[in-house]
């Protein structure tokens, strides 16, 4: 996006304004989600092979192969 | 285009109309594939002009404002910080929808409830005993539905011999004259349910490769006058039936319909406990007859069954899916606010410190972030399982 804004400065004027809404940003998007993703994993990770929590959560670990990921990681 | 299109909007359909894990995972992993192309497009490598296109083109799926001309809609959106807000409110936005949705439909549901609703009962659906049935029988041909049934009502029994009577009309088989075979009707005593229409029998005639099922039900019609034992039968065919059944001037009753786990086909009609005109949609919009002509504020009409718990289930399920979607193209944005840049012919337009270590610094930090995320996410996963 900033690439496509030439005549922003960046930490000068209004740029320098919104920082504490980037920083926000930042905070809560690219380190609070995903904590927050782990931390509800966690909550749930004696349950994640239950059909409800499937349906509600599957999207963060549909991907992970339980037999594969171990044999791999038993062979390090 | 289509490539990416027609698959998305394919997949968000069956998801809604099937909300198996198959469509969800199909969707999701869609969506990824298309948010990972997107971030291709922000490489200066030389695209064709095709392939710039189709990646300029999946950018839609990365919250890229531009891409559909927000700027031109709304003239306050073309300071990039007001695009950056924009972007950044959007699960806001999202959240507060899935919100009005939610209470709007509890409102409405207060204003003009279902029948049976109404008088409090509990939302009976054949369709889910159904499934339970057939989950449990999943991988047979043949069940005995009827002793399936009765595991689950085993409380009331109705006698179903006089269902052999071969002068059955079509409406009491749901079907029109001519379209199903009447006269192959199971004997036995099926248990039913006050307004839930039973399972008698289910045949699957893949013996004789004849791909025609037939589910015959018996049930009781409940009105608000009286109670009428009457032996309801319905067949299906396995394409499906549609609301045929809703509109043939029968507006009681409805039909759902179900593929279940290989084997059937199967739609069964549930007889409402209160006879009204509509729903509050097929009224809203016109209806289909004339009986839905009555004007829908005269108490006349009902929204859906609200079901709070559910409902509010089904919102939670929807909003994770779709932070889980959108966390890398909003992280992404968020990010790029710290990316700047430095023109070489020209005096430093972007920054006063936007030399060379600013673009690098930030951008490593970018890559460092997303890297350490995506590890933190995979490890998760292997970390949770043990």
């Amino acid at each position: 996006m900033q690439y496509e804004s030439p005549d922003v400065e960046c930490f000068t004027g209004d740029h320098l304004r919104m920082l504490p809404f980037a920083v926000l940003c930042v905070v809560v998007y690219s380190v609070g989600m995903v904590i927050g993703f782990f931390l509800v994993l966690y909550k749930h990770r004696d349950s994640l092979s239950d059909l409800s929590v499937k349906m509600r959560y599957g999207a963060l670990y549909r991907l992970f192969r339980y037999a594969t990921s171990v044999a791999c990681w038993s062979k390090l | 285009m289509c490539i990416v299109f027609v698959p998305l909007v394919l997949g968000i359909v069956l998801f809604y109309k099937n909300t198996s894990l198959f469509h969800l995972s199909s969707t999701a992993i869609l969506l990824d594939f298309v948010q990972v192309c997107g971030l291709f497009a922000a490489l200066s490598l030389g695209w064709s002009s095709q392939a710039g296109g189709y990646l300029s083109g999946v950018t839609f799926f990365n919250f890229n404002v531009d891409f559909v001309a927000v700027p031109c809609a709304f003239g306050s959106t073309r300071s990039y910080f007001n695009r950056f807000i924009f972007i950044m409110v959007f699960p806001l936005a999202i959240a507060a929808v899935f919100a009005l949705i939610y209470t709007g439909w509890a409102l409405l549901a207060r204003v003009w409830p279902h029948p049976d609703q109404q008088m409090g009962r509990q939302k009976t659906s054949a369709f889910t005993v159904l499934r339970t049935v057939a989950t449990a029988k999943g991988k047979r041909t043949k069940f005995d539905a009827n002793s399936e049934w009765s595991k689950h009502y085993p409380s009331k029994v109705a006698d179903t011999s006089s269902l052999q009577s071969s002068n059955l009309s079509g409406r009491d088989l749901g079907v029109e004259h001519g379209q199903g075979d009447p006269t192959l009707v199971i004997p036995g005593s099926v248990p039913v349910s006050d307004d839930l229409v039973a399972v008698s029998a289910v045949t699957k005639a893949e013996v004789t490769g004849d791909q025609v099922s037939k589910i015959l039900v018996a049930g009781r019609l409940n009105t608000d006058q009286h109670t009428v034992d009457l032996p309801v039968v319905s067949e299906v065919q396995p394409s499906g039936p549609s609301s045929e059944h809703d509109a043939d001037g029968d507006p009681n009753g409805y039909t759902a319909t179900e593929t279940v786990n290989n084997a059937y086909t199967v739609s069964m009609r549930r007889r409402s406990s209160v006879a009204h005109n509509g729903s509050f949609l097929k009224t809203l919009l016109g209806g289909h007859s004339a009986s839905w002509s009555i004007p829908c504020f005269g108490g006349s009409c009902w929204v859906p069954y609200f079901e709070p718990h559910k409902r509010f289930d089904q919102v939670i399920d929807a909003y994770l899916l779709f932070l889980t979607m959108a966390h890398i193209p909003l992280s992404r944005n968020c990010l790029s606010y710290f990316r700047c840049v430095t023109v070489p012919d020209r005096r430093y337009l972007v920054s006063a410190q936007a030399s060379d270590f600013c673009w690098d610094f930030w951008r490593a930090v970018e890559l460092t972030a997303f890297w350490i995320l995506h590890a933190v996410r995979v490890a998760g996963r292997r970390v949770l399982y043990w």
